[in-house]
């Protein structure tokens, strides 16, 4: 007898067990197949070794390590908890497990991600809230610290400072640069929706709220490709520091920073971010392993 | 599957100006290898130095012919590789099944079914299946250091690096864990370091002695034992001519010495051939 719900055995689902009631060929014929789920393919051996008709036809059609393989996923799946929320929407939209899993799971990620989350919070109802500087000021201020709050991220999102498990991760075969971009876009897109909201509640005017983005691109890819050579936490000090020094000179120079957040402005750190896109593509490609 | 070999040649790694390993030379084949040492003597540089997570001053390291300052032969040896750190912290806040299972997306164990089912089995191997989805928070510090043994265990690892695996283990499950490691060592290269000499020679087939950076000791633990043979002896007090004394009961002292005074040598032990490996100037060296 079955339920309703068992009765789709099928489904690659393993809360249920196979169809029940299916001649015994027709299960060997559907375990044979080369498209069965391990789990499913467990429980039609199950099924089959609980007759003695089943036993004979599963013993020519199946080795005992296959047996043994398949248990061992179904024991697996059976244990595994599941998912959390972030993960199965990141899953459902077509990430691969594997990256939802380091993204949502990374244990370095938690203060790197809540860190990188108050900073912007923090920043952007600081800046909000500030009304002793001019309504430009203000607004250059904003501009020039956002794009260093992912920076903060991204130098906090590996290392052996804030990553519990860095040498157990050195060791394994991961591709490193990956994991950082992995880490790093996690970061980036928590903390670029709340500093967007914060460039809106600062009032000013409504590209304020966002011309800070390709900048923030841009050191942030400066930051990745360099992390090879120098580790993140001092590339992105070293970019971080070159951003504040470029703004401080075109300030210097133009007579105001407003310039560095400007059309021409935007262009460069457009181009800037391609190149250092470009540079990280091809550090992937000739050396997949580096040290940082 | 053909065991991994391990060829450390003229290895030195200084930190701080202080030298942790001089001019070390070792070749390690299958079979399950024992790095003992006081601490300090450079144990840990040396499991870091074969696991890839530390490079050499000079010298090289090659794993089954894998020279590991190039970046292609770290990479051979890591998809091969188990690793135990000695120091580090885990992750408190996860499950165990979800820091071994993130492990294993680290160590690209792929699809997820196998994955899944190789976290469930290293679990169930080092005695935690009853607890996979406890905080790691939750556990014992000898349930915490099984946490870090499952998760080198992903993958049946052709190469085993273990630093201190039986760290805070009582008795019992130290013992269930080297008889473990003495059968996966049938078929793979397994190298543990320890401060428990006492019973290690039962498992293991070959024994490194370091200290102070350097080897003084490589071989078979009969060996090992041998070295103290003729200089190991008892004694009411502590003998001003021994090497090293300690009591070894209420009313007698063990001594190690050059050569033990006529009519009261003892029968070495593996402690008394390890001693030996650290006083005698004329320790072999590989």
């Amino acid at each position: 007898m079955t339920s309703e719900h068992d009765a789709g055995g099928t489904d690659p689902d393993v809360t249920g067990p196979p169809e029940i009631g299916r001649p015994e060929t027709e299960l060997v014929r559907i375990w044979r197949s080369a498209n069965v789920d391990p789990a499913l393919e467990y429980r039609i051996e199950e099924t089959l070794v609980s007759t003695v008709s089943g036993r004979e036809a599963l013993g020519r059609s199946v080795s005992a390590e296959r047996l043994e393989v398949n248990r061992l996923i179904v024991m697996g799946l059976a244990a595994a908890p599941r998912r959390g929320r972030l993960e199965r929407l990141l899953v459902r939209l077509g990430v691969s497990d594997s990256v939802a899993r380091l993204a949502t799971a990374t244990p370095a990620l938690r203060a790197a991600w809540l860190l990188a989350t108050a900073l912007a919070l923090l920043f952007a109802l600081a800046t909000a809230s500030n009304s002793t500087a001019s309504g430009l000021d203000r607004v250059i201020v904003y501009l020039t610290i956002a794009p260093l709050v992912p920076l903060a991220g991204v130098a906090l999102a590996f290392g052996t400072a804030v990553d519990p498990v860095h040498e157990t991760t050195v060791a394994t075969p991961i591709d490193r640069s990956r994991l950082l971009l992995i880490r790093t876009m996690t970061i980036l897109v928590t903390s670029i929706a709340i500093l967007v909201v914060g460039g809106a509640l600062m009032g000013g005017p409504a590209v304020a709220a966002v011309a800070w983005l390709l900048p923030a691109l841009a050191v942030t890819s400066g930051a990745i490709a360099l992390s090879p050579r120098l580790g993140p936490q001092r590339a992105a000090a070293t970019v971080g520091a070159v951003w504040i020094l470029v703004v401080l000179l075109v300030g210097s120079v133009s007579g105001h920073s407003a310039a560095v957040f400007a059309p021409a402005g935007q262009a460069f750190w457009l181009v800037l971010a391609g190149v250092a896109a470009i540079l990280v593509d091809r550090q992937r490609r000739h050396s997949r392993y580096f040290e940082a | 599957m053909a065991p991994v070999t391990i060829e450390v040649g003229n290895v030195s790694r200084a930190f701080g100006g202080r030298d942790a390993l001089v001019d070390v030379t070792v070749v390690l084949g299958g079979g399950l290898t024992a790095v003992i040492g006081p601490n300090g003597s450079g144990k840990t540089t040396l499991l870091r130095l074969l696991a890839t997570t530390e490079r050499a001053d000079r010298g090289s390291v090659r794993v089954s012919g894998h020279d590991t300052s190039d970046p292609s032969g770290r990479l051979a040896v890591r998809r091969a590789l188990g690793y135990l750190t000695q120091t580090e912290s885990l992750p408190l806040r996860m499950t165990v099944h979800q820091y071994v299972e993130y492990v294993a997306v680290l160590k690209e164990i792929e699809p997820r079914a196998w994955r899944l089912a190789e976290v469930a089995r290293c679990i169930d191997t080092v005695g935690l299946g009853g607890r996979m989805h406890d905080r790691i928070r939750n556990l014992s510090g000898g349930m915490r250091r099984r946490v870090g043994l499952a998760q080198a265990l992903l993958g049946n690892p052709a190469l085993l690096i273990l630093d201190e695996p039986d760290a805070a283990l009582d008795p019992e499950t130290r013992r269930l864990m080297l008889a473990d490691l003495a059968e996966r060592s049938r078929n793979s290269t397994v190298v543990v370091s320890t401060h428990h000499t006492g019973d290690i020679g039962r498992w293991c087939d070959r024994i490194v002695v370091l200290s102070g950076g350097r080897i003084r000791f490589t071989g078979p633990p009969g060996h090992l034992r041998d070295l103290a043979r003729g200089r190991v002896w008892r004694a009411a007090e502590p003998d001003p001519e021994a090497w090293h004394c300690w009591q070894d009961s209420p009313t007698t002292w063990r001594c190690v010495g050059a050569s033990a005074p006529d009519g009261v040598g003892a029968e070495p032990t593996l402690d008394d051939g390890y001693l030996t490996a650290l006083w005698s100037p004329r320790a072999t060296r590989p």
